[in-house]
């Protein structure tokens, strides 16, 4: 077994809950929902920690404003904190930068991260997923199998399709899928066969408060988060 | 000092493969330090003696043996070492590559086609080497 894997079990023993937040598709609002879930979590009193593991187009640096940020070398790496969230996401080792990596070079930068992030004690930890089932969802379920998911979907028809692909293989490995969040939402029928936790509706002045934690919570879209993370 | 995280994993690692093989008492560790991670062998060998103390590991040597970083290019197949590029590389660019070694793709491409597109094939990091 890889020397780092037994690192990672020591990093987590003070999380108490994992949440992934996927989909089968990208630009379905996972990163803004795991984000916003994040703060909101944050906003309830509990201790919140938000892992960007989508390496090739990481966003939450973006939507919670954490340029000028950087983890403090400490045993480890300690995830810089924002509005009480502690983050953590290769944009800050990379900046701006592309990061064409391959499928194996993925895999060994989550063992990596994993390895050397000091998380502390944390009531629950949000993952804001990369879109599919590749690399680091299968690394996700292989060393952090206790992993709840949240699966996010829009109205279109192709997402739905795809997403209950993403379903069908969290089930055949039996992991627990919390319910579906349709974003973008317009239409009352489902035809996933997963509860839908929540249906948002597009919400203008979200991408006016993208960078700013307190904007971010004063938006419909997050009132619609906060009943999820109520729920959790 | 993120060294002591890597540090810890390797003596943990190391007290289970020398349960695995029936050792009682772990004598000799080696430790393979690829150079592409730039680990402070200081730092690294300080947090091991650390570590190993409290573990119950306090008779175990640590050998740690470098690993030059080699890298293979897939587009022109150049065979290429880390060590080359280092004096055109920032010591911030330095420090990521120390924190996430794949990561060197976004910082240096191969020398001879450009192409970040590489496969690392020696010295990218920490592993652990026999016990005894």
């Amino acid at each position: 077994m890889d020397p780092r894997e037994y690192g990672i079990r020591e990093r987590l023993l003070g999380v108490k809950r994992i949440i992934a937040v996927s989909s089968s598709k990208g630009g379905v609002g996972k990163s803004s929902i795991s984000s916003v879930l994040a703060l909101c979590l944050s906003k309830k009193g509990l201790k919140t920690g938000l892992l960007d593991l989508d390496f090739y187009g990481p966003s939450i640096s973006t939507i919670l404003g954490l340029s000028g940020l950087f983890p403090e070398e400490d045993k480890g790496i300690v995830p810089p904190k924002r509005h009480g969230v502690s983050c953590m996401s290769m944009s800050f080792f990379l900046g701006d930068r592309p990061a064409p990596l391959r499928g194996e070079e993925v895999t060994d930068s989550i063992i990596e991260l994993l390895t050397i992030t000091q998380w502390g004690e944390l009531d629950i930890l949000v993952i804001d997923m990369p879109p599919g089932i590749g690399d680091a969802t299968l690394e996700v379920l292989r060393l952090m199998p206790e992993t709840r998911f949240i699966v996010v979907s829009t109205p279109s028809k192709v997402v739905r399709q795809v997403v209950k692909r993403l379903i069908a293989t969290l089930d055949s490995r039996g992991v627990k899928v919390l319910g579906v969040v349709e974003n973008m939402s317009k239409r009352r029928e489902n035809d996933i066969s997963y509860p839908v936790i929540a249906k948002i509706g597009f919400d203008p002045k979200l991408e006016e408060a993208l960078g700013d934690p307190d904007l971010l919570l004063n938006t419909d879209f997050a009132r619609q988060i906060g009943k999820i993370a109520h729920n959790l | 000092m993120h060294e002591w995280a890597l540090a810890q994993a390797v003596v943990l690692a190391a007290k289970d493969r020398a349960k695995e093989q029936g050792i009682k008492e772990l004598k000799g560790v080696e430790v393979l330090i690829g150079e592409l991670q730039t680990i402070d062998r200081e730092v690294f060998s300080f947090a091991l003696d650390n570590i190993k103390a409290e573990i119950g590991a306090e008779s175990a040597v640590f050998s740690l043996i470098s690993e030059p970083a080699k890298m293979r290019c897939r587009v022109c197949q150049n065979e290429f070492l880390f060590c080359d590029l280092t004096e055109e590389m920032t010591e911030d660019e330095i420090e990521m590559i120390h924190f996430l070694p794949d990561i060197s793709k976004a910082f240096m491409k191969c020398p001879s086609c450009d192409s970040p597109d590489y496969d690392i094939t020696q010295g990218r990091g920490v592993s652990l080497g026999r016990v005894s």
